[in-house]
């Protein structure tokens, strides 16, 4: 799962063993461009996640598994949402989805600074944001 | 103990002995998705999926059983089989895997091996693939050959073999591929070469695909500009003749796919004999406000249709959607779409035209609660004329959602199609149960659709991965 080739939002690659720092924990959320669940939960994060780096510092990995046709209105969607801060990459064939067992979306996965699995929750109600960085406050 | 809690306490036990005592990481997932219809019978489909990793080596299997499949997936999926397995070992600049893999070239036009259970595809190719990139990914070469899979096993005399190498100096990149099929009545070869580059927020894609055999061809052309409050993406594509006969290639629509019940009452399937068309996609916010407008247009080639006679409408599609944050606890988002669509692909000259609108809003009780509710309207004179809908969903932070919708044809059929459920989860562990009345229609997924034929029933899916 470590080396599974990932795109980056700049036309680049990565694998997701480049988001283990030793530093940070970070969260892993699936999305796609007509999930209207996975955008809530996006905005959600979005609205709150400066003042929560204040607080907890942790990082928002957001991997889109669209197929290529929605690529390029993908990279249009998180420029224009004012997603700041957020790290994307893209699972264009799946192959991420597939090795982390996501069958719908959104799903989102936090990891501690050494890349251990600790929370994972599928689906999204206004809310659950809070829940999470509770779960995030929790990590030493 | 019961032969399903055995199992239940071999997926909690394996992985955690198998971390504890260094033995590598296995993870897993089942997914079962079941439905008792209203006279009767029984149908499911069931996956299992394993995945054992020890440092650079990985195998592992994805098991599938079908006593009867659900209504709109091949019947001869039914029984048990093991469709998947595999073993791979990756390097620092190299990986080979031998067993069934997925694969992509390009954009997925000339290959794409893939699985999408909504669909009930699942494509793999059963054989070898070899890959090598050098450092910082400037070259990369992918090799594979293989039978694809055909239902719980693997499609007899057939076989594909071929290659992708790409070039990426800095954020140019230039990928060409080719291939080699047999689809048990000859072989044929096809190729594609595909070119980005990205500046700054512009970024461009172009891929030229070619299946001489067939006389097939295949153009798109993707554009993305994108500013901190407003981006656009235009996607243009021409396709002639890409039908594959061994279902390995990819064509989806590039129309909005719609998620609103009745915007995706008739979605657009790509025809694949030949057509030209394109998706316009603005973006923009302003404060709270977020705005979303989106065009679509597709002809059909004149070398597709019966008469010749030239280019003609298959489909268009221009919708807007307005969305207004008015605090913390509310949301709400105003939606129209403007359809028409020709049901025979251009071949005759009639088509049919609707007007959807949408009032959606979700607000956020204090503490843990949610209620959603979306009312719908569906304006047309033709075919099944009028329709309306609503939905109301309450849901908590706990992990529990309870839901009704409504969706009643009161303009021709007076047919009412209900659903009715509640769902469960806690962390790797989903549980949803419903009853309903579903209409037959196309089910779409990433612009791929399947035909789902109308029926009564309750639905159990369980879904857990550790």
């Amino acid at each position: 799962m470590s080396q599974v080739p990932l795109q980056t939002l700049e036309g680049g690659t990565e694998t997701p063993a480049s988001w283990i720092d030793g530093k940070t924990p970070y969260v892993v959320s699936f999305w796609f461009v007509t999930c209207k669940y996975c955008l809530e939960e996006m905005d959600a994060i979005s609205e709150v996640f400066e003042e929560w780096q204040a607080e907890k510092p942790f990082r928002f990995i957001a991997v889109c598994n669209d197929d290529t046709r929605s690529l390029a209105k993908a990279k249009a969607l998180v420029r224009s949402r004012g997603w700041d801060g957020f790290h994307f990459s893209f699972d264009v064939n799946k192959e991420l989805t597939r090795a982390m067992k996501v069958t719908s979306c959104p799903h989102l996965f936090l990891f501690d600074k050494n890349g251990k699995l600790v929370y994972t929750h599928q689906g999204y109600s206004p809310g659950d944001e809070d829940v999470l960085f509770q779960k995030i406050k929790e990590l030493r | 103990m019961s032969f399903r809690k055995c199992i239940s306490l071999l997926l909690v036990l394996l992985p955690t002995l198998a971390a504890a005592q260094g033995w590598g990481h296995l993870s897993g997932g089942v997914e079962s998705n079941s439905i008792v219809y209203r006279d009767g019978t029984f149908r499911s489909n069931n996956y299992l999926k394993l995945d054992y990793v020890k440092g650079r080596f990985s195998a592992g299997i994805q098991a599938e059983y079908y006593p009867e499949p659900l209504l709109g997936y091949d019947l001869n999926l039914k029984g048990i089989g093991l469709p998947g397995k595999y073993i791979a070992w990756t390097d620092t600049l190299w990986s080979i895997t031998a067993g069934d893999f997925y694969e992509q070239f390009g954009t997925g036009i000339l290959l794409r091996s893939w699985e999408d259970r909504n669909l009930g595809t699942n494509n793999s190719i059963g054989g070898g693939r070899v890959t090598f990139h050098t450092r910082n990914d400037v070259f990369s070469l992918k090799v594979l050959g293989g039978v694809p899979r055909k239902y719980l096993w693997y499609a007899p005399d057939q076989w594909l073999s071929g290659g992708e190498a790409s070039l990426r100096l800095g954020s140019f990149l230039l990928e060409g591929a080719g291939l080699v099929k047999n689809d048990g009545h000859g072989t044929s070869v096809s190729y594609s070469v595909l070119s980005s580059y990205s500046i700054g927020g512009f970024s461009a894609r172009a891929e030229w695909v070619g299946a001489p055999k067939q006389k097939g061809n295949a153009q798109t052309l993707e554009l993305a500009y994108a500013q901190k409050s407003i981006s656009t993406s235009l996607t243009v594509r021409r396709l002639q003749n890409m039908l594959d006969p061994m279902g390995m290639n990819y064509l989806p629509s590039l129309c909005q796919e719609h998620s609103y019940m009745l915007a995706s009452l008739n979605p657009y399937t790509t025809f694949a004999d030949g057509e030209l068309g394109g998706s316009l996609d603005v973006f923009y916010r302003l404060k709270s406000w977020k705005f979303h407008v989106n065009g679509s247009y597709i002809w059909a080639l004149p070398s597709a249709l019966k008469d010749h006679e030239t280019l003609r409408m298959a489909y268009r599609d221009l919708n807007v959607q307005v969305e207004k944050r008015w605090n913390r606890s509310l949301k709400t988002v105003a939606f129209m779409s403007i359809q028409e669509n020709s049901p025979t692909h251009g071949q005759r000259k009639a088509t049919n035209a609707q007007n959807v609108f949408v009032l959606d809003g979700v607000y956020k009780f204090k503490g843990k609660l949610s209620l959603r509710a979306q009312l719908q309207y569906l304006y047309s004179q033709e075919l099944t004329r009028d329709w309306m809908a609503g939905s109301l969903e309450l849901s908590s932070t706990d992990g529990w959602s309870v839901h009704v919708q409504d969706m009643y044809n009161h303009g021709s059929s007076k047919e009412h199609y209900y659903e009715a459920g509640a769902s469960w989860s806690y962390k790797g562990f989903k549980v949803a149960l419903s009853y309903g009345h579903q209409r037959a229609g196309m089910v779409c997924s990433g612009g791929v659709c399947r035909w789902q034929p109308e029926y009564t029933g309750g639905m159990l899916r369980l879904n857990y991965h550790f």
